[in-house]
């Protein structure tokens, strides 16, 4: 059996000088080459952390990461030092941030920051690197590309600055990208646009790519495969037509109660419901179950025993003791 | 960016004129007669009459300071009640000792304090960036006069390395004068490196947590080059702004520093000037020193441009 | 969190721990028991005794004795009080006038050019100079030497309160406020002013140590308070010809000067960290 493309097993991930406060817990999964990760979840759960881990963008001083495997295309990244993971940013793979009017430094063009990240890595003169940067940059869409490059970040409007973190990002053909919630400080419409730019170039390219977001209308856009994440760890995981159709985590079920419905045509849409309570503090280890508090599917055991994981579905895995089943979730769907 | 360094050197105009019109009044806000307060306690009458005569003292207030206006135009600060020379001749007979201490200092100053505070931002939390922070508060806690003479005791008294006081002029060669300067230029550095190597620091830190350094990592660049490529240009105006800013405390410091080291500067001359109420050298010298300052700041400014592109628009 | 006061600085609980916070207060008490009880018990020091000239430090004289024959130490205990007052004095002057003048100026746009104006051309004048100059004028005494301190720090103390005062303004609370039809004055009091304070309290130490200084370099150069009031700055000044002779003249003096503004900034550090910072930086 073949490798997948990444595979992570067991990531965990602190900070502090003694590694008080655990940001993620034994989180897995696997990706394939040229597929879509959406990880989901709320702000605090962890999913950004887990991404940069594998980046190593972290202050090595106050991190410690830990995994039993953490491999990209046959590459250990857990052995990597710092040196090793500047060859592979950019290269191997790349990461898009979510505010672009931060993200690019004001002081620089976006000329120099595009061939920078080109003459990092290969050897190529200066009518080369233009070339490379001009290419990228008519891949993203971006009208006028040799006005721009003498451009300054702050006089391209919120969607062109994406689009040039987007090119940033594949100017090497990186195989994994990590986006970020890139979406999330958009507006709709520019959203819609960069999503199907990211669709195009991952045809064109072949880039795998994990998607971070806490937009369930995103992940039904572009995910292949999705991992919901709560309170640092992994919660459920399957292909998104599973998880969107037979939701297994009382948690899952909550977030797909909570996006709005619209339905032309139809009185009343479905009323919204929210998941009460809130994250558990920072660090503080639960028994049981973390969500048990505020699942509504709860059964006395799930406080008692952190729970298994348990296969709702061939390839859709859930870690919950009284997963949901799918005559479960009908039945919910139609009595609210 | 044309628009902005004209309005820039515009906004010089109300500044330049409220200046001119607050040392104007400093000697008309006074209780007592200013004639009879530049003549001094042991004036006679005739003494105080013929200086009001000279200083026009006796016209209307308003017609005063027209003439005051179109003299300081003309560059006709007048002449010193003390010793009759003409004002402009004493400003230019003082001005170049200070004006290379002011220049020895800022070179000394932004040669240590730049790096160290870029340095200390690096390596935050670590004990070299305590040190630093300690080191610039008691930097500009300690007064001037306090650290000159600790310095004149060690490296002059002691060590002999250097005068204990006094000035070597350019002409007499460049070696002699600068180190006749040193020591009064060290001095004033402790308290202007101290300015200059927090606000490095502190806005260094700031860009180092700023969004474009993690992409620049993101990206595959080392630690070095994002220091020096990415965060660098980041700190230029903040850094620059309180160059600009400290320069007036730098001024200030000079006036000390030439009483404690016995230089004859311009500092010593407005001293001298106002303790002998010789209101025209006092007038002729604070409005060059305030000239100083507002060239500075201007240059400042314009130098903005250069640091944030967002400016030339 | 109060829907009126999303952004307040909270002083947080002051960690009593911290040792170069508790250091600085511990001198700073020091020097303010210093400054009370030291003159009612030693006097001023001006007792000239032509046997004791130029003493080192020895049993009688704690700090050696200067060329009048006068005891440095009692007169370095009595200069306490000069300075602690000058300080004190003004600070609560410049926080007064020069706070008044930046909220207004930070509130009112018609004000805000006239005033920044103003604040710019005080301030191209370098401070020490201006001081010289309004004490020569207005003559000396220490009433005058506050005022002559004063006047230079307001402009530099209008311009943060200006700036904390616009980035307040612009915070959705306020915009609330307003919208809501409250009128002005009751804005500025019940919103600007509590949000204020923090940065008003630390810019208030900043001005007090400055004011300390600046009274010892006037007196220093002999503009500040006359000999016989002995503070920090004339005793250095008298000791400037003996230097070599008698250097605990300046000495002992000098370090306590230094030690009362290092007390005074570190606390004045200590308190920025602990309030809120973002109130101070201005969102562009």
């Amino acid at each position: 059996m073949t490798q997948p493309f990444l595979s992570v097993r067991n990531l965990s991930v602190s900070f502090g000088p003694n590694g008080e406060a655990q940001v993620v817990r034994n989180v897995s999964f696997d990706l394939e080459a040229g597929k879509t990760l959406c990880i989901v979840g709320e702000s605090g759960s962890g999913k950004s952390v887990t991404a940069t881990s594998l980046m190593g963008l972290h202050p090595a001083a106050s991190t410690h990461i830990t995994a039993d495997r953490m491999e990209l295309d046959g590459i250990d990244l857990l052995s990597c030092d710092e040196a090793r993971f500047a060859q592979l940013r950019g290269t191997k793979m790349a990461m898009i941030f979510q505010d672009p009017m931060s993200s690019l430094n004001p002081a620089l063009t976006i000329g120099f920051q595009l061939r920078e990240a080109v003459f990092l890595h290969e050897n190529l003169s200066r009518e080369e690197q233009d070339a490379r940067v001009l290419d990228v940059l008519r891949r993203v869409r971006i009208p006028d590309a040799e006005r721009r490059m003498t451009s300054y970040p702050h006089e391209l409007s919120g969607g062109m600055r994406q689009r040039v973190m987007i090119a940033m990002a594949l100017i090497c053909r990186p195989k994994l990208l990590i986006a970020d919630e890139p979406t999330t400080a958009l507006d709709v419409t520019v959203q819609a646009q960069i999503l199907w730019l990211l669709g195009e170039l991952q045809r064109e390219f072949g880039t795998a790519i994990i998607f971070i977001t806490h937009d369930l209308g995103v992940v039904a856009e572009i995910g292949d495969e999705v991992a919901v994440m709560y309170a640092g760890t992994l919660v459920e995981k399957g292909s998104a037509l599973d998880i969107f159709d037979h939701p297994a985590h009382g948690y899952t079920a909550g977030l797909l109660s909570a996006t709005a419905e619209f339905h032309p045509g139809k009185a009343a849409s479905k009323r919204l419901v929210e998941i009460p309570g809130s994250l558990p503090q920072f660090g503080h280890r639960v028994q049981g179950c973390a969500f048990a508090d505020r699942c509504a599917y709860v059964a006395p055991t799930c406080r008692e025993r952190t729970p298994e994981w348990r296969e709702v579905h061939p390839k859709h895995v859930a870690s919950c003791d009284q997963p949901i089943g799918p005559h479960v979730a009908e039945h919910q769907e139609h009595s609210i | 960016m044309q628009s902005f360094i004209i309005k820039r050197l515009l906004s010089v105009i109300p500044v330049v004129f409220i200046v001119l019109t607050t040392v104007f009044l400093l000697l008309h806000i006074g209780p007592g007669d200013p004639a009879a307060l530049i003549a001094g306690e042991n004036a006679s009458r005739t003494q105080i009459e013929e200086i009001r005569q000279r200083l026009m003292l006796d016209r209307p207030l308003l017609e005063q300071f027209l003439i005051y206006l179109r003299n300081v135009t003309s560059l006709n600060f007048g002449e010193s009640v003390y010793s009759g020379f003409p004002v402009g001749m004493l400003i230019l007979q003082r001005v170049e000792p200070t004006a290379l201490l002011a220049l020895y200092t800022m070179t000394i100053s932004v040669l240590i304090s730049i790096p160290m505070g870029v340095w200390a931002a690096w390596r935050a939390g670590t004990t070299l960036d305590r040190t630093l922070v300690i080191a610039s508060v008691i930097g500009f806690s300690v007064p001037v006069f306090v650290i000159g003479y600790a310095l004149v005791d060690l490296f002059a008294l002691r060590l002999r390395w250097f005068p204990v006081q006094g000035y070597k002029p350019l002409s007499g060669g460049f070696l002699a004068s600068v180190t006749s300067l040193t020591l009064p230029a060290v001095t004033l550095a402790f308290l202007f490196s101290a300015l200059l190597a927090r606000i490095t620091r502190a806005t260094m830190l700031e860009v180092l947590s700023e969004d474009y350094i993690r992409t620049a990592r993101a990206k595959g660049a080392r630690n070095g080059r994002v220091l020096i490529v990415h965060a660098l240009k980041n700190i230029g105006v903040p850094v620059v702004t309180v160059i600009g800013t400290s320069f007036a405390a730098l001024l200030g410091g000079v006036v000390i520093t030439e009483s404690v080291f016995n230089i004859p500067g311009m500092g010593r001359l407005t001293v001298d000037a106002i303790l002998n109420r010789d209101y025209p050298v006092v007038q002729g010298v604070l409005i060059t020193f305030s000239f100083v300052l507002i060239g500075i700041n201007l240059l400042v400014d314009l130098s903005y441009a250069l640091f944030d592109p967002r400016v030339r628009q | 969190m109060s829907a009126t006061s999303v952004a307040a600085p909270s002083l947080r609980r002051p960690e009593w721990l911290n040792l170069s916070a508790s250091l600085s207060l511990s001198f700073l008490f020091i020097i303010f028991v210093m400054a009370i009880l030291g003159p009612m018990f030693l006097g001023n020091g001006n007792e000239l005794n032509s046997t004791m000239r130029l003493k080192p430090p020895s049993a009688e004289a704690w700090f050696g004795t200067d060329n009048l024959g006068r005891d440095v130490f009692v007169r370095t205990v009595s200069g306490a009080r000069n300075s602690v007052v000058v300080g004190l004095c003004t600070a609560v002057l410049v926080l007064l006038i020069g706070g008044l003048l930046g909220v207004i100026a930070g509130y009112f746009r018609w004000a805000d050019m006239v005033l920044m104006r103003f604040a710019d051309g005080l301030m191209a004048i370098p401070g020490i100079l201006l001081a010289i100059a309004l004490v020569s004028i207005l003559g000396g005494g220490l009433v005058t030497v506050i005022i002559a301190i004063s006047v230079p720090e307001i402009p530099r103390t209008a311009r943060l309160l200006r700036s904390v005062v616009l980035t307040i303004r612009e915070l959705p609370f306020v915009m609330a406020s307003v919208s809501l039809g409250s009128s002005t004055p009751k804005i500025i009091v019940q919103h600007i002013l509590p949000n204020a304070v923090g940065a008003l309290m630390v810019q208030t130490t900043y001005v007090c140590a400055a004011a300390v200084l600046s009274e010892a370099a006037l007196s220093f150069l002999g503009v500040g308070t006359p000999p016989d009031v002995p503070s920090w700055g004339n005793v250095i000044a008298s000791g400037k010809d003996y230097f070599r002779l008698a250097p605990w003249i300046i000495a002992f003096p000098g370090i306590m000067l230094s030690i009362l503004v290092l007390s005074i900034n570190i606390l004045g550090d200590q308190l920025r960290d602990q309030l809120d910072p973002r109130l101070t930086k201005r969102r562009p």
